[in-house]
């Protein structure tokens, strides 16, 4: 019996290996799940590269192209609102000359010594988390690279996704969490150091990691898989409703940025389970508090063969030109968060007991646990904070200081303001200015 | 029973020497060749208001330490065009002059992180501030009041001993107050 050969493969198609087995399913935690087939998602059609093509209206496109901040913070740590891109440190780390990997690469016989010193290097260069996951297919961006603002081009970008992941197996992702005080001031320009410094840090971290691994003589693609999706298979986190990777000693407050792909041989991590698919069923405390409502205050939705928590990205983006000259980025549901609190023992312990809790009795705690938090916290968190000059208290259009970017009353007018109040615009009142609640 | 505080990684580790001592094959790879090869941008043609002279010493502190700087110290120096050098300091188990590798470099790399942003900062706000002037580091670390020098000429300070590394100075004529 004459067998018909497979056109792609030249092979009898009994021989033909099925992708499922090679690439199984991955299991994500318990709080997103693959339901169908995932395509690969196009940078083209991620927010900032569609709102550089202005496709999200002319408001937008001069507030992400041609506006320059007048917080001279950020004017330092934010490479489209600065005058001079050689005063900000990742737009020049994009211009400086790329290294090549070692050609007399380092053996590795134990890739469980080798993982356990990669992680070590990480936290020298400044990651507090680090996230090694085994590289899947539907990780993968189509096509291109995603790396804001920096121009990376390897000789893997026109190999696919599969051939990618034989070639290249593990997958690293090396978040820096934000300070926990500065990013209480959500909605301000404190918030927008730490958010904008922050990503100087990991630009730093990511370019030192690069060069390191090269330097052990292996290869690494920069920003070819969706870090959300490598943080939760390697156990960094699990996902909230807020969209955020939400982890077990920082709660949300973590910056994600590029992946690194690399063929160093690694162990991969596992998914972790801290409770967030409980809390999420229960808090919505980001939704509520989300200045254009964004949040979704039901359940899941299947997006792209994924079933999870989804945002509405859209609503979200467009309010930044409105308050570019308060604030540049939001970090509201970072902030109000119930997993976002400093580092200490007894939140350590209440995401420990939430852990081990069975899941059947985990809702009775969550409750609990929550009712802690909005007595302690505040139902919609307003606290003040002071730094370098800044200084949350004083309401938006009453600042004292002429100084630009300061917002500080300083000397008499400092006791005009008592209290411990924080203010952050858009103030609660004119909210729904931006976006009709629901 | 394992105590997180006895753990044995140090000696588990068989690349620690590698990441600390091995010279870089290729100089691009390294993140501090970068910053020290970095062009400076311009400074901001229009000046902006700043605070008192203690009030901005204050800050440039507070910002280079959240940066990742150790110590940080403000001294006066000698020259007409920059009355004043910020120090930013970084501590360094292995001395970045004697361990080429890019961990051995990570002091240096940490300091130079920070003196970038923070001189950038300064240029932004309309003064002028440089890290390419030549001076001598320890000397003028030990001028701000953070350790002093020893008969070879390095700086010791009380909080880390000679374990320490001065990255680069930030000269400027931003109006700061100098320390001791």
């Amino acid at each position: 019996m004459a067998v018909t050969l497979d056109p792609e493969t030249q092979r009898a198609p009994e021989e033909r290996v099925p992708a499922a087995t090679e690439f199984p399913t991955p299991y994500l935690g318990r709080t997103v799940r693959i339901v169908d087939q995932v395509e690969n998602v196009d940078t083209n059609e991620m927010p900032h590269p569609k709102n550089s093509r202005g496709e999200l209206g002319l408001a937008l496109f001069n507030w992400y192209n041609n506006t320059v901040s007048s917080d001279p913070l950020e004017r330092v740590s934010s490479h489209n609102h600065t005058a001079d891109k050689r005063n900000v440190f990742n737009a020049m780390m994009s211009r400086t000359p790329k290294g090549n990997p070692n050609p007399r690469r380092v053996p590795v016989d134990d890739p469980a010594a080798m993982t356990r010193h990669i992680k070590r290097v990480a936290r020298e260069f400044g990651a507090d988390i680090v996230g090694i996951a085994q590289a899947h297919p539907s990780f993968l961006y189509k096509g291109s690279r995603y790396v804001e603002n920096m121009e990376v081009g390897d000789s893997h970008e026109l190999e696919g996704a599969q051939e990618l992941c034989r070639k290249f197996p593990y997958l690293i992702v090396l978040p820096v969490a934000w300070n926990y005080e500065m990013s209480q001031a959500h909605r301000h320009h404190i918030g927008d150091a730490s958010y904008h410094l922050s990503t100087q840090q990991i630009h730093s971290v990511i370019g030192s990691m690069i060069g390191y691994i090269q330097e052990l003589g292996y290869n690494v693609i920069r920003g070819a898989a969706n870090p959300q999706a490598v943080a939760l298979a390697s156990g960094v986190g699990e996902l909230g409703r807020n969209g955020m990777i939400i982890t077990k000693k920082y709660g949300a407050r973590i910056h994600l940025q590029d992946t690194l792909m690399t063929d160093l041989p690694l162990v991969p991590g596992k998914p972790i389970d801290i409770g967030v698919e409980d809390f999420c069923n229960v808090c919505r405390k980001c939704a509520v508090t989300c200045p254009t409502n964004s949040i979704s205050f039901e359940g899941k939705q299947v997006f792209n063969g994924v079933e999870k928590y989804k945002i509405k990205w859209l609503t979200c983006y467009k309010l930044r030109p409105y308050v570019h000259e308060h604030w540049g980025s939001c970090l509201t549901c970072v902030a109000v968060c119930p997993y976002t609190k400093p580092t200490s023992w007894w939140r350590d312990l209440a995401v420990s007991t939430l852990s081990h809790c069975p899941i059947p009795l985990r809702p009775a705690l969550v409750h609990a646990l929550k009712a802690i938090d909005d007595k302690f916290w505040g139902v919609v968190p307003q606290r003040r904070v002071r730094w370098m000059g800044y200084d949350t208290g004083i309401k938006p259009g009453e600042k004292a200081c002429t100084i630009s970017g300061c917002t500080a009353d300083h000397g008499e007018a400092a006791k005009a303001a008592p209290g411990n109040v924080g203010y952050y615009y858009p103030l609660k009142e004119n909210t729904n200015r931006f976006v009709k609640r629901a | 029973m394992k105590l997180p505080f006895l753990s044995k990684a140090e000696e588990d580790d068989p690349y620690w020497d590698f990441f600390l001592n091995s010279p870089l094959s290729d100089d691009r790879n390294s993140v501090a060749t970068a910053l020290r090869n970095a062009p400076e941008g311009v400074v901001n043609p229009v000046t902006d208001d700043i605070h008192t002279p203690e009030v901005m010493s204050r800050h440039v502190k507070e910002l280079a330490s959240f940066l990742g700087a150790d110590l940080v110290g403000v001294a006066k120096t000698d020259r007409p065009d920059y009355p004043f050098a910020v120090m930013c300091l970084t501590r360094a188990e292995h001395d970045p002059k004697q361990s080429p590798g890019i961990g051995g470099q990570l002091p240096a790399q940490r300091g130079l992180f920070a003196t970038f942003i923070v001189s950038a900062w300064i240029r932004e706000l309309g003064y002028q501030g440089t890290t390419k002037v030549e001076v001598n580091n320890d000397e003028l670390a030990a001028k701000a009041g953070l350790g002093t020098l020893n008969t070879d000429g390095r700086l010791v300070t009380p909080r880390y001993g000679a374990r320490v590394h001065v990255s680069g100075a930030i000269l400027t004529d931003l109006p700061l107050q100098a320390d001791a």
